[in-house]
């Protein structure tokens, strides 16, 4: 497998963690947990942003701040590569479009790359869901063995990484909006 | 110890160390003051992160909203496509029939609703020029090929069809140029020596442009062969120099056709007319050679039948209306024939001294299609 030093590609793709990191303190707000840091980015080779907020008690609340980056950085990162995904669709209809619509979508794309690669919940944030509700033995039994599911598919997209899954969603998500568009099986990277 | 002593006091909040703890909520592990949990649970997110959001986002809506409704518009072109397929399959099934003009017709019609439809488009002019109606052709490359964005291939392929339409339409103004001035010198008054020497001098220019490498030689020998020649052989050899250039034209077949019948060789003729009738049977040329072939042979009412719908679909056509007149004659009705004769005036259209002969009775149907000029 290539490998490439995990803060090499926060830094290349770094809108992203930014609006991961938005993610955690929108979830924050919406849950009414106070939060008393954030660093969107640094230029840091172990962490490349973080938010600090209280410990809830409340296993919901934990399960949404975890999740957080993962809703917001999927719909923000849909609306940013649809432009690409509709200009793929353009000119698979042989529409001829102007020279400059190929470079600002690409652009915009980037960030909608960026955000949908950085989307997974980190290994610590699934070390903290851990800890907060799995672990909590003062928590009730059932929330528990609900949010334990939750914690795994986290650890196992975090193993996938090793894969590159972060990326093969994140290049997947437009070529399957082009494949719904135009009814037309995506062709995977020729397509970029 | 004298030095300072810190007092901690466990009930004052953690964040600000001023106010005390608000205890008010029931959670025994609350450690922020009312005021610190308000401003801590509030939404703060840097300006300049929100602008640069804000501009990012904006971007990707306009964007997706332009490149949206061209792909809508498209996918409305994409069905007018699919469209596009089953009228070109009706006009493929047309023309297998022999019917050529209503395969044109339907194609026409749809390329005028459609002109947005560049395959079909491409196509339909393909599909024109390979059964010789170049006509069609060149109306469909104006409606619908005038100058808009295309693919290489495409513009490829257009600059074909150009160069094609081009080198038929090139041909004719050659040709027509030609016969244009052998026509305005031949007077009527002009001595049958010089009309022939007029004749020998444009047929001897129309036959040297066959060397042109820009011109088609089946129009040429066509041309040569319906206009320029002296007698029906010389007439026939060329006509058929011009067949076997391009077979797939059902002119060509309608005047062999009428060759034949002049010669009085009916059963070539009709071998021709059969010809003609497997490319178009809806070919001007070849029905009005079979109305007259029938009319020699003396089946009149058949030849009015054929007749009557060539009328009805191209009375400008050469000689449809005095063919379409002996028909009527022939088979009494001479009422029609009248008012179709007087129509024909008005449009400003002659017939000649022949024709006056065969409705006055002063020769016979057979004369006229086989020993006359018609």
């Amino acid at each position: 497998m290539f490998l490439i030093p995990g803060f090499l590609i926060s830094f290349v793709t770094f809108p992203g963690v930014m609006m991961h990191e938005l993610g955690h303190q929108l979830a924050c707000w919406l849950s009414k947990v106070c939060v008393f840091r954030v660093q969107y980015f640094k230029f840091d080779a172990k962490v490349a942003g973080f938010v600090e907020h209280e410990r809830t008690d409340n296993p919901w609340k934990s399960l949404l701040i975890t999740y957080g980056p993962f809703i917001f950085n999927t719909i923000l990162g849909t609306i940013l590569v649809l432009p690409l995904s509709l200009m793929w669709a353009a000119n698979a209809n042989r529409v001829i479009l102007p020279i400059w619509v190929r470079p600002v979508c690409y652009i915009i794309a980037y960030f909608g790359v960026s955000c949908l690669a950085n989307a997974f919940p980190s290994w610590k944030d699934a070390q903290n869901l851990f800890e907060s509700v799995v672990k909590n033995k003062a928590l009730p039994l059932l929330p528990r063995i609900l949010v334990a599911p939750f914690v795994i598919i986290i650890g196992l997209c975090s193993a996938a990484k090793f894969f590159w899954f972060d990326f093969i969603f994140a290049f997947g998500v437009p070529e399957l909006i082009y494949a719904i568009i135009t009814h037309n099986p995506p062709h995977f990277w020729t397509m970029w | 110890m004298d030095g300072f002593q810190f007092e901690y006091d466990p009930g004052l909040c953690r964040h600000c160390h001023k106010r005390y703890i608000d205890r008010s909520s029931g959670n025994p592990n609350e450690f922020l003051c009312r005021e610190c949990r308000a401003e801590l649970t509030k939404l703060r997110i840097p300006k300049w992160l929100l602008l640069c959001m804000a501009v990012v986002i904006t971007a990707a809506i306009v964007m997706s909203v332009y490149l949206g409704k061209i792909v809508m518009n498209n996918s409305t072109g994409r069905a007018a496509l699919s469209e596009g397929e089953k009228v070109l399959a009706e006009v493929d099934a047309l023309i297998a029939e022999h019917k050529n003009y209503s395969a044109m017709d339907v194609l026409y019609e749809y390329l005028e609703a459609n002109p947005n439809n560049t395959e079909a488009a491409m196509a339909g002019i393909e599909k024109a020029m390979e059964i010789g109606q170049y006509d069609y052709a060149a109306s469909i490359y104006n409606t619908c090929l005038s100058p808009k964005g295309y693919t290489d291939d495409e513009i490829k392929e257009i600059d074909k069809i150009y160069a094609e339409l081009n080198r038929y339409y090139g041909t004719f103004d050659k040709v027509g140029e030609a016969l244009s001035e052998y026509v305005s010198e031949v007077g009527t008054d002009m001595s049958d020596e010089r009309k022939e020497a007029l004749r020998k001098e444009c047929y001897n220019k129309v036959l040297a442009l066959k060397d042109d490498e820009g011109c088609e030689k089946n129009i040429i020998y066509y041309c040569v062969g319906t206009y320029l020649t002296g007698n029906l052989d010389e007439s026939e050899r060329y006509l058929k120099m011009a067949y076997n250039y391009a077979p797939l034209t059902d002119e060509i077949a309608g005047r062999l056709a009428v060759n034949e019948r002049r010669k009085g060789f009916m059963s070539a003729a009709w071998e021709w007319v059969d010809k003609g009738e497997k490319v178009n049977a809806e070919g001007i040329e070849v029905r009005r050679a079979k109305a007259t072939i029938l009319l020699a042979e003396g089946k009149y009412e058949e030849a009015l039948s054929v007749m009557e719908e060539l009328y009805a679909f191209s009375p400008d056509g050469s000689y449809v209306r005095d063919t379409y007149c002996i028909a009527l004659y022939a088979t009494g009705h001479i009422d029609k024939m009248k008012t179709v004769m007087s129509e024909a005036k008005e449009a400003g259209y002659e017939f000649d001294e022949e024709f006056h002969k065969v409705i006055s009775n002063r020769m016979s149907i057979y004369d006229y299609y086989v020993e006359g000029d018609e």
